[in-house]
């Protein structure tokens, strides 16, 4: 079992499922975790944590709000659109909230504890959440697909600028998990229906994607930058079938 | 004369060193008739058109702004009026600025996810909407860059964009296959555009052919080079093409050594 005893992690960005999920793994393996919430967003998670609000798409007053966090070791950034549209659907709003909520507000992010972590000199660990969308164009995935292929070119640029100063920066992608935005597909027949095209056989949870970030923040880890990781029961490998479309049906839950 | 009787859109195409130009040109090299767009360099425009009709095709010049959707819509409804319909869209415009991540500064992140991207999602909208109302299919050829391959220092968000838009070719090719629409992407390596000019390690005579040592073929690309691949996927010849990225850079992104 890894220990993060000692070490305290910020988790910033969208406070959902998996998220939240992460941030309870991190904190099962000792870690004392931060919630940075987006001060319109009115979750009370489960969660024993300091929640800290934060104004994720104002960069001057994000970084004051970040340097006042104190003792940090990492951080994991989390994306919050994960929506499926198809392309031609798909409106100038949308794009503007997902880009600034997938890679706008990332970037901030990430540079702003990236300056804190600097600033306390002992290096510390950047861990974006993704999609294997940002792997593999998939259908009805150009927004979240593109937005979080941008955080990964950035993620790997990052990586090299932050190196000096001891700091990796990685990315976790996830693929079919127990999530909001997959619960409409995943009653019973959607969820056999997705889990024929996983080698493992069933749908991950976010507890499968802390389990990796608890490695990744950990010491172990000290030596990896710059990755990309699909954390997806294999669901990448396997190819498309005749007469299969890529999706199950959609139920409004 | 592959592309008589079609009608190509090509944005960032009014500089005479722009990649945009070179694609422009090598289009109606064989036949295509050629709408010019741009925002910056406007005043060359007109004179973009007129080197197309002097080549005997029609040419149009339509100033737009790819980062405002209603632009680009009032310029593919000006195509449509104007030249009768659009086979072929090049979506080339696009930005860089040199800053690295810890120096990154919220308004050119802004304005370079504006133009590599948002615009990318309108050109590609208006042109697919178009496309597939005429119900012969279509081509959609982006311009990234090597950059979509490997990454390199000194100008993060201008690669995460280039980066990203293989992702967005990938599911547009996905989506718009029904419709017989291939959707593509070329990705430049070093080519000394005016787009170029400014950069931090080219501002010498020494750093340009240090430069032109990094590239395995010992040199700088050429736009009429980064036009004849656009040429490829929107002839008959790359017809089976879909989603695919093709790497015109001398080498430079194969490796770390050359």
């Amino acid at each position: 079992m890894i220990d993060l005893s000692n070490k305290t992690i910020l988790v910033i960005g969208g406070i959902h499922d998996l998220a939240l999920g992460v941030a309870q793994t991190l904190q099962s393996a000792g870690a004392e975790i931060i919630l940075a919430v987006h001060q319109d967003q009115l979750v009370a998670p489960q969660l024993h944590a300091r929640v800290q609000p934060v104004t994720l798409h104002d960069p001057i007053q994000l970084s004051q709000q970040i340097q006042a966090m104190g003792k940090l070791d990492g951080a994991i950034l989390s994306p919050s659109w994960f929506n499926f549209n198809s392309f031609l659907d798909t409106t100038a709003a949308d794009w503007d909230t997902a880009l600034a909520q997938n890679f706008e507000n990332m970037t901030y992010a990430a540079q702003a504890i990236a300056r804190h972590l600097i600033a306390q000199g002992k290096g510390g660990r950047l861990i974006f959440l993704s999609s294997v969308a940002s792997i593999m164009p998939l259908v009805e995935t150009s927004i979240v697909g593109t937005s979080l292929t941008a955080l990964w070119a950035l993620a790997k640029m990052a990586a090299v600028d932050l190196g000096p100063h001891g700091i990796t920066v990685n990315v976790v992608a996830g693929g079919w998990i127990e999530a909001e935005w997959t619960k409409p597909y995943l009653h019973p027949t959607g969820r056999s229906y997705i889990q024929e095209g996983i080698p493992l056989g069933r749908i991950g949870i976010p507890q499968d994607i802390g389990n990796l970030c608890c490695f990744l923040v950990s010491d172990l880890a000290a030596y990896i930058t710059g990755a990309i990781i699909p954390v997806d029961g294999g669901y990448l490998l396997t190819p498309a079938e005749q007469g299969h479309s890529p999706y199950p049906e959609k139920i409004d839950v | 004369m592959r592309l008589k009787g079609k009608v190509a859109l090509v944005t960032g195409a009014a500089n005479d060193r722009s990649i945009g130009w070179g694609i422009a040109k090598s289009l109606a090299e064989e036949g295509a008739d050629v709408v010019v767009n741009d925002i910056a360099h406007t005043d060359e425009l007109e004179a973009r058109a007129n080197d197309i009709r002097a080549m005997g095709c029609r040419g149009l010049a339509v100033a737009a702004d790819v980062t405002q959707q209603t632009q680009v819509d009032s310029m593919f409804e000006r195509t449509v009026q104007e030249l009768g319909r659009v086979d072929i869209v090049a979506s080339n415009a696009g930005i860089i600025r040199w800053e690295r991540f810890l120096d990154i500064t919220p308004a050119n992140l802004r304005l370079i996810v504006d133009v590599n991207l948002k615009g990318n999602v309108y050109v590609c909208q208006a042109a697919a909407r178009e496309m597939i109302k005429q119900g012969e299919g279509g081509r959609i050829i982006l311009t990234s860059s090597v950059q979509s391959d490997v990454q390199f220092p000194i100008n993060p968000i201008y690669g995460a964009t280039k980066k990203a838009a293989h992702s967005f070719v990938g599911t547009l090719a996905l989506e718009l296959a029904p419709h017989n629409i291939t959707v593509n992407h070329i990705g430049p390596g070093w080519v000394r555009s005016a787009l170029n000019d400014p950069a931090p390690g080219l501002q010498t005579p020494q750093a340009i052919e240090q430069q032109r040592l990094v590239v395995p073929l010992k040199r700088d690309g050429w736009i009429s080079e980064m036009g004849r691949a656009v040429v490829y996927f929107a002839s008959p010849d790359g017809a089976y093409t879909t989603g695919a990225f093709l790497r015109i850079d001398g080498g430079l992104g194969i490796s770390k050594y050359s």
